[in-house]
């Protein structure tokens, strides 16, 4: 029984064992980044191969559940980091650094993630949460310059909160539960009584923090300082990997735990999903540092994420997944670019070093300009594809208020990228920027086939997603 | 067996793109490489349409060939492609502008790997357009073809523009989104995909319908100059120097265009059409205004412009009308118009580039030293206001004899339109052809190379093919 039981942790243990190799490595003094770079990848592939065998094994059935919902947001995550941890080596290179504590708290964070992703009970809920927390805060304090940054200090203080207030919410159905906090049975408690204030507060302290996490509005204040004060890798993981993960698990929740509350929260996702539409829109063309833009770019697609979660019906919530998966691909692209703009060993995150960009480099400012088209949604690029899902849950429902503000906001979002746009053709040259590297080049041609691929569904791959996507409901 | 003829129209560009892409800008063949991809591309496309033709009934006004591709499972959607005689006289012009524009080019250009590429790319995309036959397929290479358009205008516009790149952009994602509301209104409507024939029948819930074709009309109306939004597209055409892409700002009303034939004569619901004067009387108001202010414009490229607007225009006043037996003369019309454009847009910038070489800020004369750009010039600039040895002048007559016969004064304000426009046109040939206005400079002018005067001669032949038997290609 217990043989059986670690076997089941396999694809969590494996990555222990990546943590233990990279320690090991950094014992006996390896400084090659892409040593670290290739050892995590090799041990994240590892884990991902146990996951797929051990799909539906599960270690404790008492805290954890995994189904084909938990590897299909695994096996994104995991792709997601593979990637970001081949590109992570490169700027380690640049930066003479072996990179070895960013690579054991991404494994780390990967483990974390699983754990989240399979809960299927409260406890190992929050103590995921808080460790994911303390991870984001090691990650945020990597950082090679000299003067300290209060970013890290600030993140926990403002995450210590956020666990607080879910170790309340926890607490209280603790005690109602007399310690089953199991998802099924909070719901069946919010169902019975539904009117009770405390329990409905109780809910709230649990989803807020992955609102937060997440970089919702209105609780996106660390959103643009994960992005933007973090080294590029960082915030690659803080802008793809990590949201893949918890966008997972928001889903999770809203179908296994907060159904009952449908009425209570649907007006209030609505309400966060708009104001992240908004925010992230205005953000995006207030904002001058590309990372930035980023983030407030995310901000907008995932509002419209959880507008489509408002719903509570899993039609629309596998629209939304689908809209995530393919901004998330988009994204990486935009990311994947920003890793090759080094004017003299020095990376660029400032709006004005594209100037001038597709004179020098115009394979990858088209690169850019594929994933910036597909941000806006033009077809035949990836984000087209969950666009149309959302629009038409959008009309189907009756929010045509709300679609009329996601797509005013959506042309506001299109000015932030277009001033990009107009940046990297229009203006003159002022850096001269470094040879390409070939490795990017790959990357990018990649992820941009993956773009343009993905919108043309090959071997009907959104009906295995769905397949696996409704197993949450099961 | 479902045969995909036509998504080779579609995809015989697109490799062509792609592989101009993938061509070494480092290798001292690579242009030539590009160059020939390029040619090799636009030579099999156009052999594919004139064996499309081949394939299709001439007598059938309705859609032929219909090709089907499942796309997702999930909102199911399946993807309709047909053409009828009008879209692929439209497809075999675009092919044959870009055909011509290829040749005239020949690797004299900056950037040229992008505006191949791009070219390519918005060749294969208009094709796509042309050939859709239901809504969603019409909106994906509508909303796509914002793509190539944008590349191409930020590449080639003047830096001046910039901030009027921005505003164009962001004009046309306007139109795109609401065609794309519209079309997500009309697929919720059946769960499934509509044919654009059928697109009128559906029946929507109180006011949903209004809202639609609303949505319809402005997303087609973004990629038309009508007043008042012309601004952004005739700042951005005039601003173009490169022919190329003067022939694809000139090519984005014809989106507009073709939006309007295939949704306004037989398919838009009687309650929306009761407003069809409305949009006429913004036309002809378009129409003047843009004619008058090119009597008073000195640069040969606006007036130009202000030709192809007021002709756009024209033919959408033309769609307007409450009949639909003026698709074919408008297809026939447009099949020449393109050509013309096209041939008009390279003899120009031959001017402009000889002028810039010479050193001469006034053109005054300087046809008198080119005697093959004076005669192409000349005869293009007739041909294009009605000599009657092209299908513009005898579908144009028809057109013109349709308006009259629906309204006499809108029949007189578009003829006063095109008069006007012509005369600008032909007040800038006396100019260039005027002797006593030359400067000394102007007898070093460099006349047209023989092939590219072999082209224009061909192209002028086509179309005096055409004049008298408009399919005469069909065998």
């Amino acid at each position: 029984m217990l043989w059986r039981h670690l076997i089941y942790t396999f694809p969590e243990l494996v990555l222990l064992a990546g943590i233990i190799h990279l320690l090991l490595l950094y014992l006996l003094s390896y400084d090659a980044a892409r040593v670290y770079a290739r050892v995590s990848r090799f041990w994240l592939l590892m884990s991902l191969f146990w996951s797929i065998v051990l799909y539906d094994k599960t270690a404790g059935p008492a805290f954890f559940e995994n189904n084909a919902y938990t590897l299909l947001f695994k096996l994104l995550t995991g792709f997601l980091a593979y990637i970001m941890l081949g590109l992570s080596a490169l700027w380690f290179g640049t930066e003479n650094r072996t990179g070895c504590k960013y690579y054991i708290l991404v494994l780390c964070a990967l483990i974390v993630n699983s754990l989240l992703l399979a809960s299927t009970h409260l406890l190992p809920l929050l103590l995921c949460y808080c460790l994911m927390a303390y991870i984001n805060y090691r990650l945020l304090g990597i950082s090679y310059e000299k003067l300290p940054s209060e970013t890290p200090a600030r993140y926990m203080g403002v995450s210590g909160a956020m666990a607080l207030m879910f170790a309340m919410g926890f607490l209280y159905l603790h005690g109602r539960l007399d310690g089953n906090v199991e998802y099924s049975a909070i719901s069946r408690l919010f169902a019975e009584e539904e009117g009770s204030f405390p329990l409905y507060a109780s809910a709230v302290a649990v989803v807020v923090p992955f609102l937060y996490s997440l970089g919702l509005a209105p609780f996106h204040f660390m959103a643009e300082d994960k992005a933007g004060k973090g080294i590029l890798p960082v915030s690659h993981y803080f802008a793809l990997v990590l949201p893949m993960a918890l966008w997972g698990v928001l889903i999770k929740m809203d179908v296994q735990l907060l159904s009952p509350y449908q009425a209570e929260f649907a007006p209030v996702y609505a309400g966060f999903a708009l104001l992240s539409v908004i925010f992230g829109a205005m953000g995006a063309n207030a904002r001058i540092n590309l990372h930035r833009i980023m983030a407030y770019s995310s901000m907008y697609h995932f509002g419209m994420v959880l507008l489509l979660l408002s719903f509570f019906k899993l039609e629309t919530d596998f629209a939304a997944f689908v809209y995530l998966l393919v901004v998330l691909l988009s994204l990486n692209g935009g990311y994947l670019v920003f890793y090759s703009l080094k004017s003299h060993g020095e990376y660029l995150a400032s709006i004005t070093s594209l100037a001038g960009l597709a004179e020098t480099r115009p394979y990858t400012t088209g690169a850019l300009l594929v994933s910036l088209f597909s941000l806006i949604g033009l077809p035949p690029l990836a984000v087209f594809m969950g666009q149309f899902g959302c629009i038409s849950d959008l009309l189907r429902n009756g929010y045509f208020i709300s679609l009329g503000i996601v797509l005013f906001f959506l042309l506001v979002l299109a000015k932030a990228y277009l001033e990009i746009i107009k940046t990297a053709y229009f203006e003159k040259k002022v850096k001269l920027y470094d040879a390409e590297n070939r490795i990017i080049s790959l990357y990018t041609v990649f992820c941009m086939a993956c773009v343009v691929i993905v919108a043309f569904n090959p071997g009907n791959l959104f009906q295995i997603l769905k397949d696996m996507f409704y197993v949450v409901s099961l | 067996m479902n045969s995909y003829l036509l998504l080779l129209l579609v995809i015989i560009p697109l490799i062509g793109s792609l592989f101009v892409l993938a061509a070494r800008s480092d290798r001292l063949y690579a242009p030539e490489n590009v160059y020939n991809v390029s040619l090799l591309s636009q030579i099999t496309n156009i052999g594919v349409i004139l064996y499309i033709f081949s394939q299709c009934d001439i007598t059938e006004t309705g859609m032929q060939l219909v090709e089907k591709l499942s796309w997702t499972d999930c909102p199911p959607v399946i993807l309709h492609f047909g053409v009828d005689i009008f879209s692929l006289m439209l497809i075999l012009s675009v092919n044959l502008a870009f055909f011509i524009g290829e040749i005239c080019l020949h690797r004299l250009t900056e950037r040229s790997k992008t505006l191949v590429a791009s070219g390519l790319l918005f060749v294969s995309l208009i094709n796509g357009y042309f050939i859709a036959a239901d809504v969603i397929t019409f909106y994906i290479f509508f909303a796509a073809l914002s793509a190539p358009l944008i590349i191409l205008i930020s590449t080639y516009g003047s830096q001046r523009k910039k901030t009027v790149l921005v505003r164009f952009s962001l004009y046309n994602l306007i139109g795109a989104l609401l065609l794309l509301v519209s079309v997500v209104m009309m697929y919720n409507v059946r769960d499934e995909n509509v044919f654009l024939n059928a697109a009128g029948k559906l029946s929507f819930y109180g006011k949903e319908k209004y809202f639609v074709w609303l949505g319809i009309f402005f997303a087609f109306i973004s990629r038309m100059p009508i007043w008042p939004f012309h601004y952004w597209i005739s700042s951005i055409n005039s601003s173009l120097k490169n022919p190329l892409v003067f022939i694809v700002g000139n090519l984005i009303p014809l989106i507009g265009l073709y939006g309007f034939i295939r949704f306004w004569p037989n398919t838009v619901p009687a309650a929306i059409a009761v407003y069809a004067p409305v949009f006429e009387i913004i036309c002809i108001v378009t129409m003047m205004f843009i004619a008058l202010v090119s009597l008073s414009h000195k640069d040969m490229r606006y007036k130009l412009f202000a030709y192809t607007t007021v002709y756009y225009l024209l033919y959408l006043t033309g769609v307007f009308l409450p009949t639909d037996v003026l698709k074919q003369n408008i297809g026939y019309s447009l099949f020449a118009y393109i050509i013309i454009i096209t041939v008009l847009s390279f003899l120009v910038s031959h001017v402009e580039y000889q002028k810039k070489v010479l050193g001469i800020y006034g053109s005054g004369g300087i046809l008198c030293y080119m005697p093959r750009t004076s005669k192409c010039l000349s005869l293009f600039i007739l041909a294009g206001i009605g000599l009657p040895v092209t299908p513009l002048f005898w579908n144009n007559f028809i057109i013109l004899s349709e308006i009259f016969n629906y309204n006499l004064i809108l029949g007189i304000m578009v003829v006063l339109s095109t008069f006007i426009v012509a005369l600008s046109l032909l007040e800038e040939l006396f100019r260039l052809k005027d002797k006593s206005a030359a400067s000394s400079a102007c007898v070093l002018g460099t006349d047209l190379s023989t092939l590219h005067y072999a082209v224009y001669i061909g192209s002028l032949l086509i179309l005096f093919f055409s004049f008298f038997k408009p399919l005469w290609f069909v065998f």
